[in-house]
């Protein structure tokens, strides 16, 4: 049917009946209430086996979560072992002083061959060799050994005084100083001064 | 059931004898419960939510809740009108949930459910109609359906539920929290709005 074609009152209130009719005269699906009576007995039936078990469940949860606390926190409590994976041994011609702050520091000789942690037989490290073979041990290097040595032969070397460490850094106590005292704002009396307009000169 | 004779009124129990037996752990009578009501429950949430499959789902989850709330059902109203009130929060619960009504309202459950999953009997309509109006035809019952669509809550669930024909207009007072007075002019307003737009579209002379 077109929908240019009119219709009455009526004709659209039966329309609109039968619209709506089609739209709720609907059943629900066969069988709703197997439906909701199988839900209800499934539903309580989990209920009293929970019933029954419960105690047993509840009580087994709480011996094992004390047993988890108690033993997660003697785990915690157990100091943590650093595992020492071996190194390189490193061959030093002359033992070396431990760090003391005001102890000299031991004379490293220049030329105290240092065994590479690495095979020898790399190309840098064997160029390397050729050239100290070469041009002997290099005497710019920067070293404590090399500035004691310098300053005995006279020659004019900053020594630097020894690096002591801190004991410890202490913490200043906050002190609050008091803000000072805000003085009283005064606002000072308003004064209105009367306001003179010369007279202006009559127009020429 | 029906009222085989005077004495034999206890064949044929009330609602409220049925819902005394099933507060006292009777499933077999909350079953007849709900065989009695479950096209009123489903066209309620079939109002709500303007889906046979979500109200299907809805009306199950009804009845479970009444069932689970029948202690506290005290007698004081009908057992029915409580009932359909559970539904209705239910199926307002369930259409905020999915906030699809408006795709769903237009094609109703047997457009989007398919053939299988009602049966034909079921689709009849139960009230008779007049033959000229079905004869006006599918397309101006798709442009009435489809209006619906656009009316506001308030109308459109008065509306659906006045026409679903199961429903009186104190239970869908106690459904909507609303005055039978308020229902009734919901539903005419209703109508004057679609009458209204049906004829913007060229269907009358109004």
């Amino acid at each position: 049917m077109s929908s240019n074609e009119r219709f009455s009152r009526r004709a659209l209130d039966d329309a609109i009946d039968g619209a709506v009719g089609d739209m709720m005269q609907l059943d629900p699906h066969p069988g709703l209430r197997r439906r909701v009576l199988s839900r209800l007995e499934r539903s309580s039936r989990p209920r009293t086996l929970w019933t029954w078990g419960s105690w047993e469940v509840v009580s087994a949860a709480a011996v094992l979560m004390i047993i988890v606390a108690v033993v997660g926190g003697r785990w915690r409590q157990t100091p943590v072992e650093i595992a020492q994976t071996p190194t390189a041994p490193v061959a030093l011609s002359a033992p070396v002083a431990p760090l003391a702050p005001s102890a000299p520091v031991a004379p490293l000789a220049p030329s105290a061959p240092v065994a590479p942690p690495v095979p020898a037989s790399r190309p840098a490290r064997n160029a390397m060799a050729r050239s100290e073979a070469i041009f002997g041990p290099r005497r710019d290097r920067v070293s404590a050994a090399s500035a004691a040595r310098l300053a005995a032969e006279g020659e004019p070397v900053d020594i630097l005084p020894p690096v002591h460490e801190q004991d410890s850094i202490a913490v200043a106590p906050i002190v609050m100083r008091p803000l000072p005292q805000m003085q009283e704002l005064r606002i000072a009396p308003i004064e209105i001064q009367r306001l003179t307009v010369p007279a202006l000169s009559p127009p020429r | 059931m029906t009222a085989t004779g005077s004495g034999q009124a206890a064949a044929d129990p009330t609602d409220l004898d049925l819902v005394r037996l099933a507060q006292a752990g009777d499933l077999d009578a909350f079953g007849e419960l709900v065989e009695r009501n479950r096209r009123a429950v489903f066209r309620a949430a079939l109002a709500a939510v303007g889906s046979a499959t979500e109200a299907d789902d809805v009306a199950q989850e009804a009845f479970v809740t009444a069932w689970c709330k029948l202690s506290g059902f005290r007698g004081d109203s009908q057992f029915r009108t409580w009932l359909l009130s559970i539904t209705w929060r239910k199926a307002i619960d369930r259409r905020k949930r999915i906030g699809r009504w408006l795709k769903l309202a237009a094609t109703p459950s047997r457009d989007e459910a398919g053939d299988d999953q009602f049966e034909v009997m079921d689709r009849v309509p139960s009230f008779e109609r007049r033959q000229d109006v079905v004869l006006e035809g599918a397309e101006l019952q798709a442009q009435i359906r489809k209006l619906i669509r656009t009316l506001p809550h308030k109308l459109r669930e008065s509306l659906l539920l006045a026409g679903s024909g199961e429903h009186t207009y104190d239970e869908i007072s106690a459904m909507l929290d609303a005055p039978v007075g308020t229902v009734k002019w919901r539903v005419a307003e209703a109508r004057r709005v679609l009458r209204r737009k049906l004829a913007a579209s060229g269907y009358s002379n109004e």
